[in-house]
């Protein structure tokens, strides 16, 4: 077992690094502040207290970010976090006003890149997915996901590449149609009769709906017919019900 | 008398100062519509010549100031700004499977902090598994060495509860939070794979902006059918963890 463990010693070095990494790192921006006050919390949360506050035309230098709160210095040198809403109101040196990255449903009809995890039922056994796509334009993403299927009688592992057409991309519940294709790889469990491993091939025509939440998140409920095209004589065709969560970007 | 003196000369420094100070916005106040020309961006030419040489030094300086402005401006970059979102550790505790007995785990753990509340976390983990009662009583062996070995991967949601401060002593003050995970994966294990369930509860500590420990207890489960007929094994660990904050 301790000779399997050469990753864990590699991971480490490269977790110490990392860390030397972050700490050399810094890169402080200052910002003036526009709003009439902002509040100074202790910690990065909304139940944090509130220890201090920064007027207007005061210059904060900004440390760093952890989802929506930044970590800032004042210039009688007291640190704390303000929440990015609070922050919308800032200057930069030039007296231009900043934009902090805040997604909005605007920005879900615009996504490039989308990026998942999926979870569900293939045929009967449970199915996990993960999965990226590229979107050419609103209306066509193409996807390639990896799916493991574990069954009562046999495991199997998925891969899959879609074609995915959205007609209203700038609707909030985003319908979509796919067609696909793929290998899928059949194990069958040890404590039964041994056979043989499988690979065949799959076609797959599916259907379903993003559902944008907020920020850069939204849910997945989807649909799929597979056609395993097996050796044998018949075709093999599975129903596959999943949902999932996304980001995109 | 001496101080008088001094008193004398210093006023009239001050005044000296003061009249040359106010001398250029004496002069601005005359501005010769050349000098205007040449502050509205028209470049001075012989059409209207400077009618006194002051003026045209004054269009000279304001053309200088004009070119030179003396803001120091501080570029202001959001993308510069460090994100502190994504969270890369390792792990290590004990990791109980039922009737396989109880033995050291060791893993790694990656997680992406969505909000100040919810959290997406996969964790790898492997450990090893001892002889079944059943098997050390007889001559029975249900696995081999190669399928005792127990590697899982989960893939949680985690949500964040009572976040607070933790102080040493006087001078020292440490973000902490508790959380609790929930989430599925697949555990190879037997010569299979079989579907997990994961539920667990931790705590996060955090020494510094960017590293933590966590405490972590958590229940993987998952349906064995080794032993005759179906059965939910429940699988309790305990870990520590370290983790890196990037």
């Amino acid at each position: 077992m301790t000779a399997k463990h050469g990753w864990l010693v590699a991971i480490i070095l490269t977790l110490l690094l990392q860390g030397e990494l972050a700490w050399s790192k810094k890169n402080p921006q200052s910002v003036q502040i526009a709003d009439a006050y902002i509040d100074i919390h202790r910690g990065p949360g909304r139940g944090f207290p509130i220890f201090y506050v920064v007027e207007r035309g005061e210059n904060i230098e900004i440390i760093l970010r952890q989802t929506d709160w930044f970590k800032i210095t004042t210039p009688d040198g007291k640190t704390g976090w303000a929440h990015r809403k609070q922050l919308e109101k800032t200057l930069d040196g030039s007296g231009k006003k900043i934009r902090f990255i805040d997604l909005v449903f605007q920005d879900f009809e615009k996504r490039r890149l989308e990026q998942g995890i999926l979870g569900g039922d293939f045929g009967g056994a449970r199915i996990l997915t993960a999965y990226g796509g590229y979107a050419f334009t609103p209306n066509i993403t193409t996807e390639l996901a990896l799916s493991q299927i574990l069954g009562k009688f046999s495991d199997g592992f998925l891969v899959n590449v879609k074609v995915v057409g959205e007609p209203f991309p700038h609707w909030r519940y985003s319908p979509y149609l796919a067609l696909g294709t793929g290998i899928i790889r059949t194990e069958p469990s040890s404590t039964i009769v041994q056979t043989e491993d499988r690979t065949d091939e799959t076609m797959l025509v599916g259907i379903g709906t993003r559902i944008y939440l907020t920020q850069r998140y939204f849910l997945r409920v989807e649909y799929n017919n597979h056609l395993v095209l097996t050796s044998r004589d018949e075709n093999e065709e599975i129903h596959e019900w999943k949902l999932g969560f996304s980001t995109f970007y | 008398m001496e101080i008088r003196f001094q008193h004398f000369l210093l006023n009239a420094l001050l005044g000296l100062v003061f009249a040359m100070s106010i001398t250029p916005s004496v002069a601005e106040t005359d501005v010769s519509p050349a000098d205007e020309a040449s502050v509205s961006g028209q470049p001075l030419d012989s059409e209207h010549p400077a009618p006194q040489s002051q003026s045209q030094s004054q269009s000279q300086q304001n053309e200088r100031l004009r070119l030179e402005p003396n803001i120091q401006r501080i570029p202001f970059d959001p993308a510069k700004i460090d994100t502190e979102d994504f969270e890369l550790g390792i792990l290590a505790g004990l990791m109980s499977v039922e009737d396989f007995g109880v033995n050291s785990l060791m893993g790694v753990r990656a997680a992406y902090h969505v909000s100040e509340d919810f959290f997406l976390e996969a964790q790898y983990a492997i450990t090893d598994t001892e002889p079944t009662s059943a098997e050390t009583l007889s001559a029975l062996q249900l696995l081999t060495d190669e399928q005792r070995e127990l590697s899982y991967y989960t893939l949680s949601l985690g949500y964040n509860i009572l976040p607070s401060e933790a102080y040493l002593g006087r001078k020292f003050a440490f973000r902490s939070s508790l959380y609790f995970l929930a989430g599925a994966g697949s555990t190879d294990f037997a010569g299979d794979k079989h579907f997990t369930i994961s539920v667990g509860a931790g705590y996060r500590f955090l020494l510094n902006d960017w590293l933590a420990v966590h405490l972590d207890m958590q229940n993987n489960m998952f349906d064995l059918d080794l032993l005759g007929e179906e059965k939910t094994l429940q699988n309790l660990q305990f870990h520590v963890g370290l983790s890196s904050f990037f």
